[in-house]
């Protein structure tokens, strides 16, 4: 009953059609009902002839329209109760009347029935259209799988229409493929009246779809099964994001497993909220930080590690992840620097930071990396901090090689450079030897004499010690500036680095008639760097300048400036009056084994060059043909004592 | 700059003083001492400009010259001195054994070359010679000094008769050549003799070549 109902309203053309149909209903049935009425008056017949206005109620009741049926139903009776008046007259009572009572009992049952009947109908109708409405494909079959009802979203997924799906094998139309023995699944269904599974079909055009099915059995008034309900949910989209989901899940867990590069999943959750409720009294966070170390310090304690990735372990020497579930104050070093400036770039909503620090291996062992934290920008993402950490031990101890490399080579050169000017410096060191000797002869002399004159011996006593202080300074700065040591970061005056190059070369530019000026800014903030190297830029510089104008007749002039540049540089520029540099040779002049000098080993200005650079600095040379060469160092302020 | 000598007895002069030139202060003052302590005056001067620009005295001395120095080398030095008529005897004392150099500062009339470092006593007695090469040649300038007065009291016929004489003419030649009588050259030559102090004629010839007149015979012997 139902299935016949439901299959009559599945699609809106023929609900259409019953509407277009709907007024030729109304007219057959007043045809009709007419027409009973003129045989019932018009006739001699006996009998119920009335009961065929049941026909006529039914005709209308197919309209589907409550008020039809009302209205035959009245029109029925009317004409009913007009014809028995105008046929009998009042008198005639007995059976004519029983008749036409009858008729009318007939018309009301038939209308009661139809009325009934109609409010079913619309119940179903109502049903059928939430079906309609369902975004899952809904069907109905028998036991044989026959198909008896095909919802909207059925015809739409699958691509049949409702009258092609009708009547066909639902498994066969749909070529469903279970997970399970379809046996099996029917048998489930019996007992337990409904299933639950996940089955993959086809679709009229081809397409495989994967459904999440739920079957109902229904049954009839008597309890015996007739029919399966069966809702299919296409999740075809959803498997697939979901399986794209999880792929890129393994993807990124492969990646985490397998990288080289350490990965540190930490919670920071904790950290903002203690910097959010930090009362810096007004102070700038940096400030802040900066005088209140233990704050970054309990941050450290605050940021927790959630997990870290296999590199990372190796890295830190451990065995698993779980020996760092602990927070990052144990992975970082005491004298970390770093943490500051990711805290700060965390609480600046920065998406990332870089840095470099060190971090303590399990074993107590310190690591140098290079790391970057990426803070994800959604709410959540505090829980989900994320630090990429390379180890660059390696790359260090290349730096190391390096930096000891190039010392070797400026030490070289240092040995080269004073082996030029050996002349100078032992005529440097036989002055105040001597002057020793010579004093110390006069003194014997003066203690000799017949009336020893001590006053005089003390002077020479004390020529004696000032000049041997002097020997051994000049000994000691020799031996300074030839010392072969690793490069040293320390705070240095320039003017100090000046006196010290300056004191190597003045013999040399004494000896060879070369004056030097030395115009020096006053108060310039220090540098930082390796004296002795710096003194070695310096001192080359001043020998070349020296030496560019030993062949030239008349004035033989150095100028040594000092001064700044954009307030964060030092510049030191040394000028000679000499020939100046022919423009062929001036882009080679830091060129390795690149020499204009006889016997010259041509490393002196590539070291220069070398050293500069090592320091942050610069060193150029620019030169006007005859009328000498400036060279220039830039060295950058000590970070420090910059200015604001 | 000058130091007055202690009151002991002086090596050589009393009046001497050794000039000392030198950039270094150092030797400066150990040289100062050394050469007081023997009793010699000294004058320290610490580059040639200073010398050159200071006034020299005019006694008895010597020069003690570092041969490298700023501005002008010791070598240029000398020949500046030389021109300017200052004949102090010159030592040189050198950083590095300079042999080139050197052997140009001998023939140039150093009186010594010493390295540095050198013995006090080869200073002392660089210093001594050279200052008695000085006295020398300060008596011999006074001599000859003497001998041009007597000769500016000659008169112009004595000096004619006189570059006769010691060319090594007869009085007999003499007054043939300038047109006089024996007896007058013979006045003239007493005169001569007389006005300058010559004993005989040999040592009216060695006079006459100390004033650079045995030209005059020359020219006379070729006309």
């Amino acid at each position: 009953m139902m299935r016949t109902k439901l299959a009559t309203m599945t699609t809106p053309d023929r609900a259409a059609h019953s509407s277009t149909s709907r007024a030729g209903l109304r007219f057959w049935s007043a045809v009709l009902a007419l027409a009973v009425f003129l045989v019932d008056v018009l006739t001699p017949l006996e009998g119920a002839i009335a009961v065929l206005y049941v026909v006529a109620i039914l005709l209308a009741a197919r309209t589907n329209r409550r008020n039809d049926i009302v209205v035959a139903a009245c029109g029925c009776a009317m004409l009913t109760i007009a014809a028995y008046l105008l046929s009998h007259d009042l008198h005639h009572i007995a059976s004519p009347a029983l008749r036409a009572v009858v008729s009318l009992a007939a018309i009301a049952i038939t209308t009661l029935l139809a009325l009934q009947n109609h409010a079913a109908t619309n119940r179903l109708t109502a049903q059928a259209r939430l079906l309609n409405l369902s975004h899952d494909m809904i069907f109905v079959r028998d036991h044989a799988g026959v198909i008896s009802f095909w919802n909207k979203t059925a015809e739409q997924t699958y691509g049949w229409p409702a009258e092609d799906a009708l009547g066909r094998s639902a498994d066969e139309l749909l070529q469903t493929t279970y997970s399970d023995r379809r046996e099996t699944i029917e048998r489930v269904l019996l007992e337990a009246g409904r299933w639950e599974g996940r089955v993959e079909q086809r679709t009229k055009a081809g397409a495989t779809l994967t459904v999440d099915a739920r079957w109902a059995l229904q049954h009839d008034h008597l309890g015996k099964p007739v029919g399966v309900l069966e809702t299919h949910t296409d999740v075809t989209d959803r498997v697939a994001a979901h399986s794209a989901l999880v792929q890129s899940e393994q993807r990124y867990r492969r990646m985490f497993n397998a990288s080289r590069i350490g990965v540190v999943e930490e919670d920071w959750t904790d950290v903002r909220a203690t910097l959010g409720a930090l009362d810096t009294g007004g102070a700038d966070l940096r400030d802040h930080l900066a005088r209140h170390p233990d704050v970054v310090r309990s941050a450290r304690r605050l940021a927790r590690i959630i997990d870290v990735n296999p590199a990372m372990q190796r890295m830190a020497g451990a065995d698993g992840a779980s020996a760092f579930i602990a927070n990052v104050d144990k992975l970082l070093s005491e004298n970390d620097r770093s943490f500051v400036g990711a805290l700060l770039a965390f609480t600046e909503g920065e998406p990332f930071y870089e840095g470099e620090t060190e971090i303590v291996r399990l074993d107590g062992r310190k690591v140098p990396v290079l790391f970057t934290i990426s803070f994800p920008a959604d709410p959540d993402g505090d829980r989900n901090v994320l630090a990429f950490v390379i180890d660059i031990t390696e790359r260090r101890q290349a730096q190391d090689a390096l930096l000891a490399a190039q010392a070797d080579l400026a030490h070289a050169a240092r040995v080269a450079t004073l082996g030029e000017i050996s002349a100078s410096i032992a005529h440097e060191v036989n002055q105040p030897l001597a002057a020793i000797v010579t004093s110390g002869e006069a003194g014997l002399r003066w203690l000799r004499r017949d009336v020893p004159d001590l006053r005089e011996v003390a002077t020479t006593m004390g020529h004696v010690v000032a000049q041997g202080r002097r020997a051994s300074e000049i000994v000691a700065r020799i031996r300074s500036f030839l010392k072969k040591a690793p490069p040293q970061q320390d705070e240095l005056q320039i003017d100090e680095i000046i006196e010290e190059a300056t004191a190597l070369v003045a013999r040399e530019f004494a000896k060879d008639d070369v004056a030097l000026a030395m115009e020096m800014e006053p108060g310039l903030p220090p540098i930082r760097g390796d004296r002795i190297q710096l003194q070695q830029v310096l001192v080359n510089l001043l020998i070349n300048a020296a030496q560019a104008m030993s062949s030239q007749s008349g004035s033989r002039l150095v100028t040594l400036r000092t001064g700044t540049v954009d307030g964060e540089s030092l510049a030191i520029t040394v000028q000679d009056s000499g020939p100046g540099i022919s423009p062929n040779d001036l882009p080679r002049l830091f060129d390795p084994f690149f020499t204009t000098k006889h016997g010259g080993m041509g490393m002196g200005l590539a070291i220069c060059r070398t050293t500069a650079e090592a320091h942050g600095g610069q060193l150029s040379a620019e030169s006007i043909p005859g009328s000498g060469a400036t060279f220039r160092l830039t060295l950058p302020f000590s970070k420090h004592h910059a200015s604001p | 700059m000058t130091r007055p000598s202690q009151a002991h007895p002086p090596a050589t002069s009393s009046s001497s003083v050794v000039i000392i030139v030198d950039d270094d202060a150092g030797i400066r003052a150990s040289l100062d001492s050394l050469f007081r302590s023997v009793g010699l005056e000294t004058r320290l001067f610490g580059s040639p400009a200073e010398l050159l620009g200071g006034t020299l005295p005019d006694g008895p001395g010597c020069i003690v010259l570092d041969v490298r120095l700023p501005g002008v080398s010791g070598l240029d030095l000398q020949g500046q001195l030389t021109r300017q008529g200052i004949n102090y005897p010159i030592v040189f004392m050198t950083g590095h054994g300079d042999i080139p150099m050197s052997v140009r500062a001998m023939k140039a009339g150093a009186v010594d070359f010493l390295s540095k470092p050198f013995r006090d006593q080869d200073m002392l007695d660089a210093v001594t010679t050279a200052l008695e090469r000085n006295a020398q040649h300060r008596a011999e300038a006074a001599a000859k000094e003497d001998i041009r007065a007597q000769y500016e009291t000659l008169t112009a016929r004595e000096r004619e008769v006189m570059g006769h004489v010691t060319a090594g003419l007869m009085n007999k030649q003499v007054a043939g050549l300038i047109g006089l009588s024996e007896i007058t050259v013979k006045i003239h030559r007493g005169n001569v003799m007389r006005k300058m102090g010559a004993k005989s004629l040999a040592d009216l010839v060695r006079k006459a070549e100390a004033l650079g007149l045995s030209q005059t015979r020359r020219t006379t012997d070729q006309t």
